[in-house]
């Protein structure tokens, strides 16, 4: 499954920047908030209430409903696989309890970004003590997910022109020419970030 | 494979949670202390690389094709600990911004994929990198990285009480086969492709590997890569073991929990007993492994 990683994947980056009075609250409170409900879906008996309060949060949010209710939608066709075979084992309930709550996790990770810009959220999990390592790998990907992804598709594109993805061997020698070109990026990045007295 | 929140019960996701938060810790300490200076946006970069990769196609045939996981190529550009920091902020991002896997499930992902993945995929790697077998190494690091994620997550879903018959079941494993052989031979082909580039990027271990030692890790993981396809493909069996190791009688009905909205909240429910015993067992595995591992670190360099 090719899938192109743009546009709209980034959307999450132009809601977070609202600011509503969810937009405003601290990332470490947010971060909280929004763990906790999702604790409370985990455990506690569906009800439309918690639904309720999802759409009421991203109605006061001043978010789009049909948007955010769509990106946690993404969840669902690895949830209706698994639903599917659940529902032919006979057990129908629990089925429809694993729609439920994948769905409204969802929503609340959904909530959570679309109010949080992902390096609020990262300084805030580092807060909590995540390490340090880790979260700076974290921007990095995040950073040049785009780029790298963009770059992944020109050449696939022109693979496609040059006539198709026709054997492992063109797509593997295409992947290691992306590795080569990234390794090159990270070296001239911590270039440029040392030339500017970083130490990283 | 990404797990999304609402499958596990609250025991499985909160003990693997507690599980890899510990463990990550640990890796990145160990990433940070081998680390060159430039290694942090080298990671990060390949972590979007790893991402990128997904996009371009192998095609395997009949109109189908796969596309690189990565955790065995990621283990030998940039050696375990780093890898597995790599793919735990991969999945973090997937898991945020992706729905791609829930964030309470974050640590079973995390332990499926980016811990017993990676390892699976590296120690393969590593045993056979010096000899003539080495591609068999690299292919069964790739095999075994899905097989063992796969088995993972399929166990901690029947742990968790999620229903499956033994066809679909035996579906979901046969697809989880195919698509490990699959990525044993992508991630063949662009290691092969990326040495005749540069064979610097691969991190061939200098050092002497201790065969038995890594004979034993091996040999542990097939063995429990067969236990788990034996115990998701014969629940009877697994429930004949159960009753002879004693495990709470004679009904161990793991797979069959009637009420999964009650369980977390009932703390006298034996079924919660169960799985919370199975929990501390797996915990109380594991940190065996890592105060043995970490003596046996201390040991070697001294």
């Amino acid at each position: 499954m090719a899938q192109r990683i743009a546009g709209s994947h980034f959307v999450f980056d132009e809601w977070s920047r609202g600011s509503s009075a969810l937009h405003r609250l601290s990332p470490r409170t947010k971060l909280v908030l929004f763990l906790s409900l999702l604790v409370i879906t985990a455990v506690w008996p569906q009800s439309w209430l918690l639904f309720g309060l999802a759409f009421a949060l991203v109605l006061a949010a001043r978010l789009p409903l049909f948007g955010v209710a769509a990106r946690a939608a993404l969840v669902l066709p690895f949830t209706l696989v698994f639903a599917a075979a659940t529902w032919l084992s006979g057990d129908a309930h629990r089925a429809l309890a694993l729609l439920w709550k994948s769905y409204l996790s969802a929503l609340w990770v959904a909530l959570l970004m679309a109010t949080t810009p992902l390096e609020h959220v990262l300084e805030a999990a580092a807060g909590f003590g995540a390490p340090r390592l880790l979260i700076d790998v974290m921007s990095f990907t995040w950073r040049y997910l785009g780029v790298i992804s963009e770059q992944a598709w020109r050449m696939r594109t022109a693979a496609l022109a040059r006539g198709g993805e026709r054997s492992f061997e063109i797509s593997a020698s295409t992947l290691a020419v992306l590795f080569a070109s990234s390794y090159a990026r990270a070296e001239r990045i911590h270039r440029a970030m040392a030339s500017r007295g970083q130490k990283i | 494979m990404h797990i999304p929140d609402g499958f596990l019960s609250t025991p499985v996701w909160a003990g693997l949670a507690a599980v890899s938060a510990p463990s990550i810790g640990v890796f990145a300490r160990r990433a940070q202390a081998g680390l060159q200076e430039s290694r942090v946006p080298l990671m990060g970069v390949m972590g979007a690389f790893v991402f990128a990769a997904q996009m371009v196609n192998f095609p395997v045939g009949a109109g189908a094709s796969g596309h690189l996981v990565g955790s065995t190529l990621l283990a030998a550009a940039l050696g375990p600990a780093a890898a597995t920091v790599v793919m735990t902020a991969i999945l973090a991002i997937q898991a945020l911004v992706f729905q791609d896997g829930g964030l309470l499930a974050l640590g079973a992902n995390v332990f499926n994929m980016a811990i017993a993945g990676v390892l699976a995929g590296y120690w393969p790697y590593r045993l056979l990198a010096g000899t003539r077998a080495r591609r068999i190494g690299i292919f069964a690091g790739g095999f075994l990285s899905v097989l063992v994620s796969a088995c993972l997550c399929l166990g901690q879903l029947a742990l968790s009480g999620v229903k499956m018959r033994a066809e679909v079941l035996g579906l979901a494993m046969l697809v989880f086969v195919i698509t490990a052989v699959l990525e044993g031979a992508i991630t063949v082909a662009v290691l092969s492709a990326l040495e005749r580039i540069n064979p610097q990027w691969l991190r061939v271990e200098t050092r002497k590997n201790r065969p038995v030692l890594t004979a034993l890790a091996i040999t542990a993981l097939l063995l429990a890569v067969a236990g788990f396809m034996l115990a998701s493909a014969l629940p009877d069996g697994l429930e004949r073991v159960a009753g002879l190791t004693g495990l709470e009688g004679k009904e161990f009905h793991v797979l069959q929990s009637p009420l999964p909205d009650y369980e977390a909240l009932t703390l006298e429910n034996p079924w919660l007993r169960k799985a919370g015993a199975g929990l501390v067992g797996l915990s109380l595995t594991f940190a065996v492994c890592l105060v043995l591992g970490r003596w046996f670190v201390r040991w070697r360099s001294a």
